[in-house]
């Protein structure tokens, strides 16, 4: 789906990404993992086209991102923001609305969009509060708000950049569940996590990163090691196999 | 209620809700314009107003008025009422658009340079006598000023590395005080007084004596110009959720902001060649139709020009008949209303919060 080869991003004269190379195949479920600041939402944009690199190749769904037009990669890729500041009052449906725009014709309104706009806010449970205005939501309202918009772009690639941050512990189990049925179903997932244990128990590859570099990438059992983060996060841990939800369990000491 | 009934459902009210305010909208702009029409030193009956525009439409056969009356209606006012309509109405949407753009509400065309760039052409045409020749040169002058100050301004944002909007703004803050400088030494250096006097009464912007023939110079600019506008709501909706959201969800977000400055620009710029430096309609109009009906783009743009349009001629109206025989001009009538209303609008939506 992803293929990105030897990648680096420049952003203000400061070189922030250093020949970054993933592949990500159709229908995987892709954790990007790394420190604060070690470059996570600046590899995201630059896969989502926002910021331009300064060197190496990219392509999505075998083509060049510049063989797109922006409403052609907008059906490709979706993309959910760290954060979204916004000072209009959209009611909430406005909003997830907005996310079938590159599937609108000219007079872009019809029942078609009316019904996936309806089931993605169903998934996220933010159908109750559809008639509300977005500012008077929660922040982990507001997050699920913007999750609902780009399931309702029904892309094959969904770029999520710490989806779960404001979510309580019922919902980012909703919601990381929520995505692997969809990777089920053959979309394609990439998320950053901060969370270490939600990350090794949904993801099934990762990118570790380290001041904008790969400091590991594979499966989830070659990149969540003792060493691997001691070296990045310069921590402690004892990591187990959980029986019980088999899968990686990340103790910090 | 099934899922596809309540989805229905749910459209038809957004219809219903923007049926009934554009109908709204159009009543309030239809009885500005028969106020506007009917009041002055003048006055004749509402009811013989309605009856005259329908002779003249042809719709009915009437002639029970008297000449004067006809005259009055159809050289004097209409004209006039018509002008303070479109730039109105031109205003608003510029304003609207662009606040869009910025995802700012205190955004305004003036900050772009239109306003100062017209009243710098305009100037000009009477400092050097051009408008003298002909009508038609002044509006011309200040047409093109307009478009000229606003590529200067895009041209050097457009070189600068991240063209954020702080930097637009402040651009455009400096564009004005340079032109409005410019301006103080043509002032200070013309020879005669009635030069002067027109200089400083144009820049205050004023609706009197507006002909047929201003209409002409401005209808077709302003209404095309407004209608293509109305065409980027649903992007301009998308543009207020940031720059990301926006580009990721399928828009063009380069192509549309020049798109919209530049047609925004262009519809100034006609109003503003016509009509003088009349501020604060940007402003006001869309801040209280965004209060009444919300932010969505699609509604609020044609609510604004109706509502830019009847602001303007009552605003118009108030200049001519509060203080008779005197009459203020409508672009000090328009700041008195606006600059109090924009202050309170500060501190209220905003609290001093970044620009
Ligand atoms: N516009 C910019 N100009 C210059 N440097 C930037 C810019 N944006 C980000 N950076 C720098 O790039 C590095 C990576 O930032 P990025 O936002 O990608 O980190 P991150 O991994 O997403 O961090 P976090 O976990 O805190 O979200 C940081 O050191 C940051 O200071
Ligand atoms: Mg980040």
């Amino acid at each position: 789906m992803i293929q990105v080869q030897n990648l680096s991003v420049v952003l203000n004269d400061q070189p922030i990404l250093k020949n970054i190379d993933i592949e990500v195949k159709s229908g995987e479920y892709f954790g990007l993992i790394g420190p604060n600041g070690s470059g996570k939402t600046t590899l995201l944009k630059t896969i989502a086209q926002l910021l331009p690199c300064e060197k190496g190749n990219m392509t999505i769904a075998g083509k060049h991102p510049s063989d797109y037009k922006q409403k052609e990669m907008a059906r490709k890729l979706s993309y959910v923001p760290q954060d979204t500041n916004i000072d209009f009052d959209f009611n909430v449906k406005d909003i997830v609305a907005m996310g079938r725009h590159a599937h609108g014709g000219f007079f872009n309104k019809n029942d078609v969009d009316e019904e996936v706009v309806q089931e993605a806010m169903v998934a996220t449970n933010t159908w109750r509060f559809k008639d509300q205005s977005i500012l008077n939501l929660s922040g982990g309202q507001r997050q699920l708000v913007f999750i609902a918009k780009a399931l309702a772009q029904d892309t094959p690639l969904i770029l999520l950049d710490e989806p779960i941050s404001a979510l309580d512990i019922y919902y980012q189990m909703h919601i990381l569940k929520l995505l692997e049925e969809l990777t089920e179903k053959g979309k394609t997932v990439i998320t950053v996590l901060h969370d270490l244990n939600l990350a090794a128990r949904f993801c099934k590859k990762m990118l570790l990163l380290k001041e904008g570099q790969v400091e590991a990438y594979g499966e989830t059992k070659e990149v969540i090691t003792k060493q691997n983060l001691k070296k990045t996060y310069r921590i402690h841990a004892e990591i187990r196999d959980d029986q019980l939800i088999q899968a990686l369990n990340v103790t910090p000491l | 209620m099934d899922k596809q009934e309540q989805a229905t459902h749910k459209k038809q009210n957004r219809t219903v809700k923007t049926a009934v305010t554009l109908i709204v909208m159009v009543i309030i702009l239809i009885f500005a314009g028969i106020v506007g029409v009917s009041l002055g030193p003048i006055s004749i009956p509402f009811k013989e107003t309605i009856l005259i525009f329908l002779h003249k439409l042809h719709v009915i056969n009437y002639d029970g008025f008297t000449e004067q009356q006809w005259v009055v209606i159809t050289e004097v006012r209409l004209p006039r009422v018509i002008v303070a309509s479109l730039v109105g109405a031109a205003l608003a949407v510029a304003g609207v658009s662009m606040q869009g753009l910025f995802r700012n509400p205190l955004v305004e065309p003036g900050y772009i340079g239109v306003s100062s760039g017209a009243a710098l052409g305009a100037v000009c045409s009477i400092f050097f006598g051009w408008s003298a020749m002909s009508s038609w040169f002044l509006p011309i002058s200040a047409f093109l000023g307009a478009l000229f100050a606003t590529s200067v301004i895009l041209l050097i944002w457009k070189a600068t590395r991240q063209q954020s909007i702080a930097v637009l703004l402040l651009l455009g803050i400096g564009i004005n005080s340079f032109f409005s400088a410019v301006m103080n030494v043509m002032v200070a250096t013309s020879k005669n007084e009635q030069e002067l006097r027109s200089i400083v009464y144009w820049l205050q912007g004023g609706l009197e004596a507006r002909t047929w023939e201003h209409v002409s110079i401005i209808a077709v600019p302003i209404i095309a110009g407004s209608i293509f506008l109305l065409f980027f709501g649903s992007k301009l909706n998308m543009m207020l959720l940031g720059e990301d959201h926006a580009r990721t969800s399928g828009i063009n977000t380069r192509l549309t902001r020049n798109i919209v400055l530049t047609i925004a620009a262009f519809i100034t710029g006609a109003a503003v060649a016509v009509s003088g430096v009349i501020g604060f309609i940007g402003l006001i109009v869309p801040h209280i139709l965004r209060l009444i009906i919300g932010p969505d783009h699609r509604l609020l743009l044609p609510a604004s020009a109706f509502g830019g349009a009847a602001f303007l001629i009552f605003a118009d109206l108030i200049s001519r008949v509060i203080i008779q025989p005197i009459t203020l001009q409508v672009g000090v009538v328009s700041a008195l209303i606006g600059a109090p209303l924009f202050i309170v609008l500060i501190l209220r939506s905003y609290k001093g919060a970044s620009l």
